[in-house]
């Protein structure tokens, strides 16, 4: 299953958050976002238990994320 | 269940073998996220892009192979011959690929019923006319009409006369693009203009010296068959993308990405057959009119080599434009459209930066292969400057590109239909939808803001289902 996180971050702390982010095998994407969240990150993991390990000990433990936002993707339209 | 995997596996094998690509989702993947867009390195991170340069590559040897037919046989024959054949073997492979499919791949079968049905489809891309008929005009205007001034160009001028006329078009869809879309003039397109501006200045001058070397000065027509030749290679270049997919369509797409290839084969077989079938009663026409032009005498040329058309058919230049400069390059170009990852430049950006090498290479081979009239210092400055234009042509487009994501609260009970319906819009690329605070995400991909707000102001606000848009802009795909 796929979830994406979306982050508010502190100030000054995009790349050192980014870099973290990315050392994590689970996370797919990562974007840096203009407007009311900071950083987009998209997860794959097996399932919800996976999910709830990833976030709360490794995603949501990461100094600067300030507040965080997680859906859960169910199905994906493309052209 | 083996067996399907297998068949799955084995036309995914055949058809990596048939496109010489490779298809596989993880490699993909893996060579993307080697692409950093902040760098803005030139740095190939797409296979897929060899698959548009092939193609050019084909297409430059055109004017060197066609230029030698001339003497002997109408270019309306030449032209008439490479499409109809050209067109009926593309909707052969097109009628085969389904064939295949559906054999090979039960679950994600392709209807042909329903492909026929689409192009019933009003087209909101381009004047809301069906798509068959939007087909038959880029076939006519875009495509048919477009190689007549080409070959009239190369019949009277010479090859690198003719070459100023794709290189004219490239300035022309710069302001059409700047008229039109808003699209700001940066240093980059300024400094691209002007450098494809001096390329022309000197191949036009060598041109005349050329001329005049060799006794046949460039005369006015050739001017004038130039120009045509630029405005409706504008006309093809600015309306060839512009389809537009109905709600089963993008159904059918979501079931089987590869619909798109069949789809777009039995586009240019349609395009090309009709327009080649609409020239007939045009030429009759004209063969009656009592004026007398360049086009008079290759119209009774092309009737009188109707007679020995099988005999013409099997020469191999002929072969040549049927197999190399038609069938071959669209399915490449069709199989890197379906397949294009890319996470910087779309697929139509990164063709139009390749566009360029077309003229390029023709001037190289026309001077290496024919021994065309061209000083090697004024080919290298040539060369050099629009190797220039490219990588201008390239910053332009990476700095000009709007990537975000937008996240959308539906109203109860639309999740079902909203989608597929929104997925229609010009810009988006992917819907997510989700459990969460937002119910959908648009991923969005387009060349400028004016896009993007219409997307957002004209397409998504007046839609009632949708109560909270909320756009979040991409700075950076980090991985």
């Amino acid at each position: 299953m796929r979830a994406i996180i979306l982050c508010k971050l502190g100030i000054n702390v995009i790349k050192k958050v980014i870099e973290e982010l990315k050392s994590i095998p689970q996370v797919k994407k990562v974007m840096s976002l203009t407007g009311d969240y900071d950083v987009l990150v998209e997860v794959e993991v097996e399932n919800s238990e996976e999910l709830f390990e990833i976030f709360s000990e490794k995603i949501d433990m990461i100094e600067g994320i300030i507040a965080s936002n997680t859906h859960v993707i169910m199905k994906a339209w493309e052209k | 269940m083996g067996t399907h995997h297998e068949s799955v596996r084995a036309l995914k094998r055949w058809n990596m073998d048939l496109l010489g690509i490779f298809i596989n989702h993880r490699t993909q993947v893996s060579h993307i996220k080697s692409y950093q867009l902040n760098t803005m390195p030139i740095k190939i991170s797409n296979k897929l892009i060899f698959n548009i340069v092939i193609a050019n590559l084909f297409w430059s040897f055109i004017p060197i192979v066609v230029k030698g037919l001339f003497a002997d046989i109408s270019i309306l024959t030449v032209i008439f011959l490479r499409f109809l054949t050209g067109g009926i073997v593309l909707f052969l492979i097109a009628i085969l690929l389904i064939i295949i499919n559906n054999r090979l791949n039960i679950d994600k079968k392709i209807s042909l019923k329903q492909l026929f049905v689409n192009l019933r489809h009003k087209n909101r891309r381009f004047y809301d006319v069906r798509t068959y008929q939007y087909y038959f005009l880029i076939g006519f205007f875009g495509i048919i009409l477009h190689i007549i001034f080409y070959f009239l160009s190369l019949k009277t001028t010479s090859i690198p006369f003719t070459m100023i006329g794709s290189l004219l078009t490239i300035i022309f869809i710069a302001f059409y693009e700047k008229g039109v879309n808003f699209e700001r003039f940066d240093v980059f397109r300024i400094l691209f203009i002007t450098i494809i501006s001096f390329a022309i200045i000197i191949i036009m001058f060598v041109s005349f010296m050329g001329g005049q070397i060799s006794g046949n000065p460039i005369q006015v027509q050739g001017f004038i068959y130039i120009l045509l030749y630029s405005i409706t290679g504008s006309f093809l270049y600015i309306s060839i993308d512009r389809d537009s997919f109905s709600k089963n369509e993008l159904r059918d797409i979501n079931i089987n990405k590869y619909y798109k290839i069949p789809r777009s084969l039995l586009k240019m077989a349609i395009s090309f057959v009709s327009g080649v079938l609409f020239l007939l009663p045009v030429l009759l026409i004209i063969n009656i009119l009592p004026v007398e032009m360049d086009i008079t005498q290759e119209t009774r040329a092309f009737f009188s080599d109707l007679s020995s058309i099988f005999s013409i058919l099997q020469r191999w230049e002929i072969i040549y434009l049927i197999v190399f400069a038609t069938i071959i390059p669209y399915l490449l170009i069709f199989l890197a459209n379906v397949s294009w990852k890319s996470k910087s430049l779309t697929y139509s950006q990164w063709s139009s930066i390749i566009g360029i090498i077309d003229p390029m290479n023709t001037l190289i081979f026309s001077v290496i292969l024919v021994g065309t009239y061209f000083p090697s210092q004024d080919l290298l400055v040539v060369i050099i400057f629009l190797g220039i234009a490219i990588i201008l042509r390239y910053a332009h487009e990476v700095r000009n590109i709007v990537q975000a994501v937008v996240f959308l609260k539906i109203k109860k009970a639309s999740l079902k239909t909203l989608p597929i319906r929104i997925l229609k819009f010009y810009g988006v690329r992917k819907i997510d939808t989700l459990i969460g605070r937002y119910d959908l995400m648009l991923t969005v991909k387009v060349n400028s803001f004016k896009d993007f707000h219409y997307l957002i102001n004209k397409n998504l606000k007046p839609m009632n289902e949708i109560e909270i848009i909320e756009p979040q802009f991409i700075n950076n795909i980090e991985i």
